[in-house]
This record gives structure tokens, sequence and C-alpha cells, in this order.
């Protein structure tokens, strides 16, 4: 707190600076960039909050751990979002290392395997209990990825197929909506 | 100045070693608070990332359906709020209490600036169907993808939660403005008002992010 006040002018020069930094974000738009609109947008933002956390709201000054406060908590809005798009984005990619079809698409070794397989298993021999389903689930869950996933993938392949007519008439509605 | 000594550190909390401690517990608290904030709002800057990645050319379109003129008014408005609200905490800092209410005023104003203009560009997208989700029904502007739904849903909600805080904050300024007015604070105590500025300059924060990525998509 001993510090010294910080001059009204120096605070005037950091909101001229801010309006400038404004005026740049305006102007970028205006040239079109295409995909690097969106880095530079973000980069310039980022510019103008550092400036208002550092001078507005005295970080500078602050105690070494209320700064680590703030500051984790933009790390782990960053980890939430990378790992939310990281997941989103690769949905439609193929696993080779563990031979799973990242794809809800088509329906076949998605996100939630063993579910799946439970339930074609299920169709297949009429209806079952539920303890037979949880030691389905249990060896499906010792037989798991490792080396093996490529050939079971093959071995699955009638059963996804079956899947793979399901996913269709869901995917065609989802069109249906769109339209 | 006050006569008595107990009324001038009647904001002392006894629990509290010193002023010192007081403060300084105040600021962690504060803090923690702007970090829950953040948290909070990314909430809405990662369902934002997920769609506008999903489906860039309904954001774009979606994006141009909005007046970007009057977001970046709004803009320049917020931080020039945020100037006010620093400078309110610096006057406090060094007794200038008619400073600090003049500061504290204009902050209030442009506050208020900030909420009209809001309700301009919320009125303009209501009369046009431009609205979230399922009551997206878009009279006059052609034919529009799908997803510019999601971008309007996106749009309303970060706006408006957005647009709560700065009511919040209107409220709790005038509470900062009457206080001032009553000479409770002073060089040794002004916490409320810097507390204040902290949650004003975090709302201006969000501001800084939401008006290029909602206004200016190319």
């Amino acid at each position: 707190m001993a510090h010294e006040e910080v001059s009204v002018r120096n605070y005037v020069v950091v909101f001229s600076v801010l309006l400038v930094l404004t005026a740049l974000t305006v102007a970028v738009y205006q040239v079109h960039l295409g995909a690097w609109n969106l880095v530079v947008a973000v980069i310039i933002a980022t510019m103008k909050a550092a400036l208002v956390v550092v001078v507005f709201m005295h970080m500078a000054h602050e105690a070494r751990f209320n700064a680590l406060v703030f500051l984790g908590s933009l790390l782990f809005a960053g980890i939430f979002l990378a790992y939310t798009l990281n997941d989103t984005e690769r949905r439609m990619e193929v696993d080779e290392y563990h031979g799973a079809l990242v794809d809800p698409e088509t329906g076949d070794w998605a996100y939630g395997v063993a579910e799946q397989l439970s339930a074609i298993a299920d169709r297949e021999s009429g209806a079952r209990t539920e303890e037979a389903r949880e030691a389905d689930l249990e060896t499906l869950e010792g037989a798991a990825p490792a080396a093996g996933g490529a050939e079971e993938l093959g071995a699955d392949e009638e059963r996804a197929d079956d899947e793979e007519a399901d996913a269709e008439e869901a995917s065609d509605e989802r069109d249906d909506k769109e339209e | 100045m006050e006569s008595s000594s107990s009324k001038e550190r009647s904001w002392f909390q006894h629990h509290f070693a010193s002023p010192g401690q007081q403060l300084s517990a105040a600021k962690l608290g504060m803090w923690l608070f702007l970090a829950q904030e953040v948290l909070f709002f990314s909430g809405i800057f990662v369902a934002y990332g997920i769609y506008r990645t999903h489906h860039p050319e309904a954001f774009s379109i979606g994006s141009h359906l909005l007046d970007w003129k009057l977001g970046g008014l709004n803009t320049v408005v917020l931080l020039f709020s945020s100037l006010t609200a620093a400078l309110a905490v610096r006057s406090s800092r060094i007794g200038d209490t008619r400073a600090t209410s003049r500061y504290l005023l204009l902050t209030i104003i442009c506050a208020c600036i900030f909420l009209v203009v809001k309700y301009f560009e919320y009125s303009a997208k209501f009369s046009h169907g431009l609205l979230p989700g399922k009551f997206f029904d878009p009279h006059d502007a052609g034919d529009l993808p799908y997803h510019v739904r999601s971008f309007f849903g996106i749009y309303f909600v970060a706006t408006g939660v957005h647009g709560l805080h700065v009511l919040i904050g209107i409220g709790y300024f005038i509470f900062l403005l009457v206080r001032n007015n009553q000479g409770r604070f002073s060089p040794a105590y002004n916490t409320p008002i810097d507390m204040g500025a902290l949650y004003w300059h975090l709302v201006d924060l969000i501001w800084i992010y939401l008006f290029p990525l909602l206004y200016l998509i190319d």
C-alpha cells in the first residue's frame, strides 16, 4: 500500500492506449484476414485486458498470491477450452492406436464403445438381465484396447453394420431439422 | 474529519489483528470472487468456441447482423467508465472526497449509457425476430443457415449475463456514492470503493473479449 499513487495523467495515457487498440481491432476487421482475423482479435483483446489488469486493477502492486489466484483462473479457463475443443473437434477421427473409431455419425466404435456393444448384444439375444450386461462390460474391459484392437474391429463389423443403419436414420432426422 | 476517534475507526472489525490484515483479507476475497467470475464466464466462451468452430459461416452471418458501431460505442463507454472507476479509487486514497463522488457519478452515468445502447440493440434484434434458439424467426433477413440461431443464443446469453453484471455494478456504485457523500471513506479506509472498482474492471474485461468475438467476425 505504501506505493506512490499512479498520476491521473498516467491513467489517461493508459485509457488512450486502450482506445487506440479498440480502433485497431475495428481496423483489422475491415481488412479481411480470413482465419487470422480471430487470432489477431484475441491477441489485441488480451493486450487490452493486460493493461486493465496491471494498471487499473493495480496487479503490479498486488500481493503475489492474489495475482496467482487470478492468473490461475485464466489457466483453468484455458484448460476448459482446450480440452473441450480437443474432444469435440476430433470426434470424426480414427484412433488407430486404440483401434477405436471415434465417429458418432456412422455409429460404430464411437465414444462409449462399451455401452454400444452391450446394446447391440441386447438386441441380438432379446431382453437380457442387468447382471448379464454387467458381465459383458467386464469382459469387454478385460479384452479392451491393447494390440488386438484392429482385429476386434473386423469381428464386430456385422454388428456395426446394424448400428450404421440406425445412425443413418438419426442423421437424416437431423438434416430434416436443419432444413 | 470525524471528531471522535471511535467513529473514525468504526470500519475496523475487531476480529482482525490490524487494519492492514483486514484490507488483505478483503483483497484476497475479492480476487477469489473475480476468479470465480472468470470461470463462470468461461462456460459461455467455451460454448462460443465449440459452436464457432463447427459453424463458422453461420457465425459470420450472425455477426454481420449485429451493428458493430453500437458495439464499438459501448466498448469506448465501458473503457471510459473503467478509467473513472480507477480515478475514483485514486481520489479516495488521497482523501479527495469531492473528486471521488464526481468519478463515481461519471462511472454510474457511463454504465447507464451502456445499458441504454444495449436496450436499442436488443429491441432492434427483437423486432427482426433475431432471437435465440427456438424463438428464432427472422422476417426480413432472407434465407439464413440453421445455426445462426445458435449464434444468437450465445449472443443473448453472453451479453445478457454481462448486462446483468453492469446492472449490479450500477447498484453498487450508487451505494458507494451515497456512502462517500456521508463521509464514510478516507485515505485510511476506502476498501469498498477499491473492491467495487475491481469488480467494475472485470466487467470491462469481459466486454473487451465479447466485443470482437461477437461483433467483429470476418
